[in-house]
C-alpha cells in the first residue's frame, strides 16, 4: 500500500471533520462535564445536545454517563464524608486552638495597625521625596545656578552648578598643566576647605578645594588682569568641568562672561584654570564693546565672582 | 418556593457569617471562639482526609487558624470571595507544606482500621456494615491511587462540596485546570472503581453500547 493510500485510509477512520453549526465526537465528550454543571453558553450547548440527538455513537454514552456520573458522586461523597464522620476535635483541642487563634487575631490587629503606619510613613517620605525631585527638576530646567560671591582675590570660589549648560563661548579656557602648592606660588598656601559638590543621586561628592588669585595682586586702574583659579580634585577620576563664568561687579558697570573648559579635572592633583585678558577679549569686545584693560577702570569695590560648572547626567525621570 | 426559602436561608447565612468576621477582624474574643467552633471540625476533617493522622491533622487545623487569625484583620468579605475556600486554602496550604517534609508518609486507608472507625447505626445488621465497609474502603483505596494534585480536587468537591471557583481559589489555579483535573480524576476512579465491580463499565466497550441503548431525546437532555 502506498503512502497516499495509507494516509487516506486512515483518514476515512476518523469521525467526519466538523462542519460548520456541528461538533464531533470528541469535542462532545470533552463538552460534557460543562453540559452537566450548566456551564455551556446556549449555542454550544445547543451543538451539544443537537450531536447527542442524532450520534450512534454518543447517544448512548452519554445515557450511560447520566447513570454511571451520579454513583460515582455518591460513592465518592458517601465514602469520604463516612471516613471523617466520627472524627472530631477534643474539646481540649478545641479551647487550645480557640486560645492560639485569639492571641494570633491580636498580633494580627497590631500587624495591621504597623503595615498601615508603615503605609503612611512610606507614603510620606514619597511625597518628600518627590517634592524635592520636583524642586530639583525645576531648578534644572530654568538652570539657576548656586553661586558664592567671594570678596576679590581671597576666599573659595568654587561652587557646583546643577543641569549641563550648554557652551556658549566660542573661546574656552583650559587646565593650565598639573601643579603642586607652592611649586607656582612660592608663599601662597592652600587653605583647605572642603566642597560638597551634589551629585544628582543625591549622594554629596567631596572632591575640590578651590582658591582664586589675580594678576598682579594690586590692581590699577585701566590695568588688565589674569584670573586664576586653583581647584584640587581628590577623587581618583578626573571631574568633569564643562564652563566657568566670569561675574564683576564694578561701581560703574557689570559683566558677565561665559567661558568653555576644554578637559576635565584631572584626577587627584591640584590644577589651575587660567581666565587671561586674551580669553576674555572678544566677548568683551562683541558683547560690552570695551576691551580687557577697560574692565577696571574706576577706582572702587569690585566684586568677583568665578563659578565653575561640572557637567552631570541628569537620569530620565 | 422551596427553592427561594433555601437561597434566602443560605443568604441570611451568609450575613452572619459576614458580621461575625466583621467581629472577630475587630478583635472582638468572643466572636473569634465563635469562628473556630463554627469551623473547627470541618477543617480538621479536612485536615485527617489529606493528612490521615489525628495528631498531624490537629496541629495543622492549629496551624490554620493562627495562620487565618493572623491574616484575618485584611481579608476583605466582599461578594465572590468565600470565607470557607480562603480557610481551606490556608488548611490545604499548612498540609501540603507538612506533606513536603521527607520523612512524612502518608498512611494508606486500609492500615487505619476503616471498618472499625465508621461505627454503624446499632439498626444496621452486621453484615450490611460490613459489605458497605468494605466498598467504601474500596472507593478510599481507588482516592488513595490518585496523584495528591487529582487527590485534592476530589476531597475539596466531594468533601468540602466546593463549586470549581472555590478549588481553584483554595489551590491558587485556573477553575480550567480545576474542571480538566476533576474530569481525569473521575476518570481514573471510574477505571478503579469499575475494575472493583462498584460502578457500571464505560459504553464503549460496555453493557449499554453493546445493548444499543437508546439515545436520549434532546427534550429531555434539558432536564438532566
Amino acid at each position: 500500500m502506498s503512502r497516499v493510500d495509507l494516509l487516506h485510509s486512515l483518514r476515512s477512520q476518523l469521525p467526519s471533520p466538523s462542519r460548520r453549526g456541528e461538533i464531533d465526537c470528541d469535542r462532545a465528550r470533552r463538552l460534557l462535564d460543562d453540559y452537566l454543571e450548566y456551564r455551556l453558553r446556549k449555542r454550544d450547548r445547543r451543538l451539544f445536545e443537537t450531536h447527542i440527538a442524532g450520534c450512534p455513537r454518543c447517544a448512548p454514552w452519554y445515557a450511560h454517563e447520566l447513570r454511571a456520573r451520579p454513583a460515582l458522586e455518591h460513592h465518592l461523597r458517601l465514602a469520604l464524608g463516612a471516613s471523617v464522620r466520627s472524627v472530631s476535635l477534643s474539646p481540649a483541642a478545641g479551647a487550645r486552638i480557640t486560645q492560639s487563634a485569639q492571641a494570633s487575631v491580636r498580633r494580627g490587629i497590631w500587624l495591621n495597625r504597623a503595615m498601615i503606619a508603615g503605609r503612611l510613613l512610606a507614603g510620606a517620605v514619597s511625597a518628600i521625596l518627590l517634592a524635592a525631585g520636583l524642586v530639583y527638576l525645576l531648578n534644572w530646567v530654568w538652570r539657576l545656578p548656586q553661586a558664592t560671591t567671594t570678596p576679590a582675590g581671597t576666599g573659595e570660589i568654587l561652587s557646583s552648578s546643577q543641569g549641563t549648560q550648554p557652551l556658549p563661548a566660542p573661546a574656552g579656557v583650559a587646565w593650565d598643566g598639573v601643579l603642586e602648592p607652592g611649586e607656582l606660588f612660592p608663599g601662597e598656601s592652600f587653605a583647605p576647605a572642603q566642597l560638597l559638590v551634589d551629585a544628582p543621586s543625591g549622594q554629596s561628592q567631596p572632591l575640590t578645594y578651590g582658591l582664586l588669585l589675580f594678576e598682579p595682586g594690586l590692581l590699577q586702574t585701566g590695568e588688565a588682569f589674569t584670573t586664576t583659579l586653583l581647584v584640587r580634585n581628590e577623587q581618583d577620576q578626573p571631574f568633569p568641568v564643562s564652563q566657568v563664568n566670569l561675574d564683576i561687579e564694578g561701581p560703574q558697570r557689570s559683566y558677565h562672561f561665559e567661558l568653555a573648559v576644554s578637559d576635565p579635572l584631572p584626577a587627584e592633583r591640584v590644577s589651575a584654570l587660567r581666565i587671561t585678558p586674551g580669553s576674555l577679549a572678544e566677548a568683551s569686545q562683541e558683547r560690552y564693546q570695551v576691551s580687557p584693560d577697560q574692565i577696571i577702570d574706576t577706582p572702587g569695590v569690585y566684586t568677583i565672582r568665578v563659578t565653575l560648572f561640572h557637567a552631570v547626567t541628569v537620569p530620565a525621570p | 418556593m422551596a427553592r427561594l426559602i433555601a437561597s434566602s436561608s443560605v443568604a441570611a447565612q451568609e450575613q452572619v457569617g459576614a458580621a461575625l468576621i466583621r467581629r472577630c477582624q475587630q478583635g472582638d474574643e468572643l466572636a473569634i471562639e465563635a469562628l473556630v467552633q463554627r469551623y473547627q471540625n470541618y477543617v480538621y476533617r479536612l485536615c485527617y482526609l489529606v493528612m490521615r493522622n489525628e495528631q498531624d491533622a490537629e496541629d495543622m487545623t492549629q496551624e490554620t487558624f493562627i495562620r487565618a487569625c493572623r491574616a484575618l484583620p485584611r481579608f476583605e468579605i466582599r461578594e465572590g470571595v468565600s470565607f470557607e475556600a480562603w480557610l481551606y486554602r490556608i488548611a490545604v496550604n499548612c498540609c501540603r507544606s507538612r506533606m513536603r517534609r521527607k520523612w512524612y508518609q502518608v498512611v494508606p486507608w486500609q492500615r487505619l482500621g476503616f471498618g472499625e472507625r465508621i461505627a454503624a447505626n446499632a439498626e444496621d445488621r452486621p453484615e450490611r456494615v460490613v459489605l458497605r465497609d468494605e466498598q467504601r474502603g474500596q472507593v478510599l483505596k481507588a482516592i488513595d491511587k490518585l496523584g495528591e494534585k487529582h487527590r485534592l480536587v476530589i476531597i475539596l468537591r466531594y468533601y468540602a462540596d466546593l463549586s470549581n471557583e472555590e478549588i481553584a481559589q483554595v489551590l491558587n489555579i485556573p477553575s480550567g485546570t480545576v474542571r480538566s483535573r476533576l474530569h481525569t480524576a473521575r476518570w481514573r476512579l471510574r477505571e478503579l472503581l469499575t475494575a472493583a465491580g462498584l460502578v457500571e463499565e464505560g459504553t464503549e466497550a460496555g453493557p449499554a453500547a453493546q445493548r444499543g441503548g437508546e439515545p436520549l431525546a434532546v427534550g429531555k437532555l434539558g432536564a438532566v
